[in-house]
């Protein structure tokens, strides 16, 4: 190299402050000349470098990140929570896909049997059954394999839970909506799963304290699914998913909802029974 | 500092007795949990990692009580902890596994919380493979991210439930000297199968069998008899078989130590 660069232009663009021409004839000498780069190292301010050294980090941190992290975050959660979000099972797009497919299947399922009312139930039935799978497989021991290190960390286990069952259950329940799109009966009993179903996701969670939550999704499912039969059985359908049910559904959820901020403190600790 | 005080702690598993009743004390330095499989190591060092809570007896760690919720956030703040069987998210890098448990550990800042990260990468040796997924690595690797995720932070109480387990002889002698380091200044409790590596690493030894503990003191104080396999409390208030792989616990309480 013949020439280098003069200490002003050199100062200008270390600082940020030179006109984007100079700033471009400057770069283009620089990657060839070593000794100008030696003079451009010290005259970076420390902040300026801190700055770019954190936006390389940022991008670089970003375009690595996983399809459902960059969406969460797109959508306005915080990185640090879209990252322990992202690793549900229950909200991975494999996942989400079964249950759109299944409520699909069971609103095609209830139109084609629809008349004599047997379709229309197996619906009800199903639909508040799929956010309950979902928050089995929120967290857990069967869901994180990170669960141990999540029990020692001081991050609050009750708001992970929380974090996690709330979005699993607002994706399903949405996802179950687009469902009973297809239900040819648009009336009242279109929406009549929606309050057993998050009735249902509040309970798994409020058992949860006391087992895992695979037991308590298993016991609640198993539960609802007998006073289905039995009010089936009765030809007392009307009980359960008509106005009576709907209020039991709304006393079930209050009751689990009181019962999980009782007890919450023993999410802190592992809920299984035995080791 | 005396960091971690046990006394008189039982667990029960439905009709199992894990712990019956265990009492030790342990500060800065790493003290080594010895005794055969199903004597309740893991069980321990769960309680002290506050995952499991106490049926009764007393539990203390770094001064405060783990069953009270607050100092129960203040202790887990300053722990470091390797499970028995550490879970990963496989598919995550190791950088981002690490920055995951480092989200876990309250580290909200990203800037500052990948330096920590980038930091135990590097202090575990395994800078050249942050990138690759966790479920490319070999076993040793993977116990290497475990104890990295585990000085996150830089706990004042560490905890390593059988962090050699697995390990080759070469990865185990490098192993030693990566937690000689971490124990300095620290308090350190780890559980082992080897009796070599509690001789090379712990100045404290803790043997535990049946759920009691039944040996509390140096290495130096269990001596060892013709074979240099078995060996005797100093005091004669146990008999331990050491052998390469396992610990046997021949005699509890032998009175006039005979030999075996």
């Amino acid at each position: 190299m013949s020439w280098h660069i003069d200490s002003e232009t050199l100062q200008r663009y270390a600082t940020g402050t030179a006109t984007s021409a100079t700033a471009a004839s400057a770069e283009a000498h620089l990657t060839g000349c070593a000794e100008c780069r030696a003079l451009l190292a010290p005259a970076v301010p420390a902040p300026r470098l801190d700055a770019i050294w954190a936006e390389v980090d940022r991008q670089v941190d970003l375009s690595s990140r996983p399809l459902a992290e960059r969406l969460l975050t797109r959508a306005g959660v915080r990185e640090d929570t879209a990252r322990l979000l992202a690793v549900t099972p229950s909200l991975r797009g494999a996942w989400l896909t079964s249950i759109l497919l299944a409520a699909v299947l069971a609103a095609l399922a209830a139109n084609v049997t629809d008349g004599t009312g047997r379709g229309m139930a197996i619906f009800l039935t199903l639909a508040p059954l799929l956010p309950v799978a979902g928050v089995a497989l929120s967290y857990g021991p069967a869901a994180d394999p990170a669960y141990e290190l999540t029990l020692a960390a001081p991050y609050s286990v009750l708001r992970l839970v929380l974090l996690r069952s709330i979005a699993v259950v607002t994706c399903t329940v949405a996802l179950t909506a687009i469902g009973a799109l297809a239900l040819a009966d648009n009336g009242w009993q279109a929406v009549a799963w929606l309050l057993p179903a998050l009735a249902l996701s509040a309970a798994t969670l409020a058992l949860s304290v006391r087992t895992t939550p695979t037991w308590a999704s298993a016991a609640v499912g198993t539960a609802w699914l007998c006073i289905v039969l039995v009010s089936r059985g009765s030809s007392q359908d009307e009980l359960v998913f008509g106005p009576p049910g709907q209020v039991a559904a709304l006393l079930l959820l209050a009751g689990a909802v009181l019962a999980l901020l009782h007890f919450r403190s023993r999410f802190s600790y592992d809920t299984r029974r035995s080791s | 500092m005396t960091a971690v005080r046990v006394q008189d702690v039982t667990k029960s598993f439905g009709r199992t007795r894990a712990l019956q009743g265990v009492t030790f004390s342990a500060g800065v330095g790493v003290t080594g949990l010895l005794g055969p499989n199903g004597a309740g190591k893991t069980t321990l060092l769960r309680m002290l990692a506050t995952v499991l809570a106490p049926d009764s007896g007393s539990l203390q760690l770094l001064g405060r009580n783990p069953q009270d919720a607050d100092d129960r956030l203040a202790i887990r703040r300053r722990l470091g902890y390797l499970p028995q069987e550490p879970g990963f998210h496989r598919g995550f890098s190791v950088f981002d596994f690490i920055d995951y448990v480092a989200i876990l550990k309250e580290l909200t800042d990203r800037q500052a919380r990948h330096q920590e990260v980038r930091r135990v990468i590097d202090a575990v040796g395994l800078s050249d493979v942050a990138g690759r997924r966790i479920r490319a690595l070999s076993g040793g690797m993977r116990r290497r991210v475990g104890v990295a995720q585990a000085i996150l932070g830089e706990p004042e109480l560490v905890i390593l439930d059988e962090p050699t387990a697995g390990l080759d002889p070469e990865q185990r002698l490098r192993f030693r000297d990566l937690v000689s380091r971490i124990g300095e200044g620290r308090t350190v409790l780890l559980s082992t199968h080897m009796t070599e590596d509690v001789a090379a690493l712990c100045p404290r030894v803790v043997v535990v069998d049946g759920g009691r503990t039944v040996f509390d003191g140096t290495p130096s104080a269990l001596t060892g008899t013709a074979d240099g396999r078995v060996w005797l409390a100093a005091d004669r208030s146990a008999l331990v078989a050491l052998s390469l792989g396992s610990v046997q616990v021949l005699r509890r309480g032998a009175s006039n130590g005979s030999s075996v």
